[in-house]
């Protein structure tokens, strides 16, 4: 039995989603374009109305995030000043947040950045960054939070661009109900993972 | 003691409930009514368990 999710055995590309094919097409092309971009996986699947929900919601996400903090949340930092560890989560929304690896790139090679020195540039010193948190009051906090969740919910559209939708958790108790219903005559089995309900064979 | 709550601080949360359960209910399904389904049923699970967080919190803070 096919699941969603779960590549067929006729084509790689082609996995079963709510009950119907979906064509994946190049589905390594389309998760790298997912990271780059949210909605350009996709997009280049032509799965339009996912494409424009994954890249408004992560979008507005992002952008809200970096005007409550004034620009200044996403950056790059691993030095004594600061070890900047959510950046590796705001990483996860691909290009939008790469103008920051540059920059501390840039910065750590004696370089001035290549944009603004206010644009997603580390805080010289902890003075800065409590310049940072000052200005803007809980806003940075919030921008920081705000970019994360933009970064992590990029994950799960990648997946969802290579592998196709998730199966939803359905209880054990549905689980069994539903074998029972599908074949009568035999002992159902234990469930061993959560099959997606919408998936027909 | 009581925990003060800020109307401008619960605002922030709408856009990032509307954003996770949206991008969770696109991330299980394919089809419209079963993604916005889906996302409504996250919306509401969110939901409640920060109001139980909530709920939980302010008990502990009359008793102590």
């Amino acid at each position: 039995m096919a699941k969603a999710g779960a590549p067929a055995a006729a084509s790689d590309n082609i996995v079963l989603a709510d009950g119907e094919p979906l064509n994946l097409r190049n589905r390594h092309l389309a998760a790298v374009l997912a990271w780059l971009l949210p909605g350009a996986g996709h997009f280049y699947q032509r799965r339009y109305f996912k494409s424009a929900v994954f890249s408004i919601c992560i979008f507005s996400c992002f952008i809200l995030g970096m005007l409550m903090a004034g620009g200044r949340c996403v950056y790059a930092s691993w030095d004594q000043t600061e070890k900047r560890w959510q950046y590796v989560l705001q990483a996860g929304i691909g290009l939008p947040a790469m103008p920051a690896a540059i920059q501390a790139w840039r910065l750590r090679g004696g370089e001035r950045p290549l944009w603004s020195e206010n644009f997603m540039t580390a805080p010289r010193s902890t003075r800065d960054l409590d310049d940072f948190n000052r200005k803007t009051a809980s806003g940075f906090d919030m921008g920081t939070l705000y970019t994360m969740v933009a970064g992590l919910l990029n994950i799960l559209v990648i997946f969802d661009a290579f592998a196709g939708p998730l199966p939803p958790p359905v209880a054990k108790k549905r689980e069994r109900e539903a074998d029972e219903e599908a074949d009568p005559g035999t002992k159902p089995k234990p469930a061993t993972s959560a099959p997606n309900v919408h998936a027909k064979t | 003691m009581t925990i003060h709550m800020s109307i401008g601080y619960l605002l922030l949360y709408l856009p990032l409930l509307v954003a996770v359960s949206l991008v969770i209910g696109a991330s299980r399904h394919e089809q419209k009514h079963l993604i916005l389904d889906q996302a409504v049923r996250t919306a509401v699970w969110i939901s409640s368990f920060m109001l139980g967080i909530y709920l939980v919190l302010q008990i502990v803070s009359w008793l102590v």
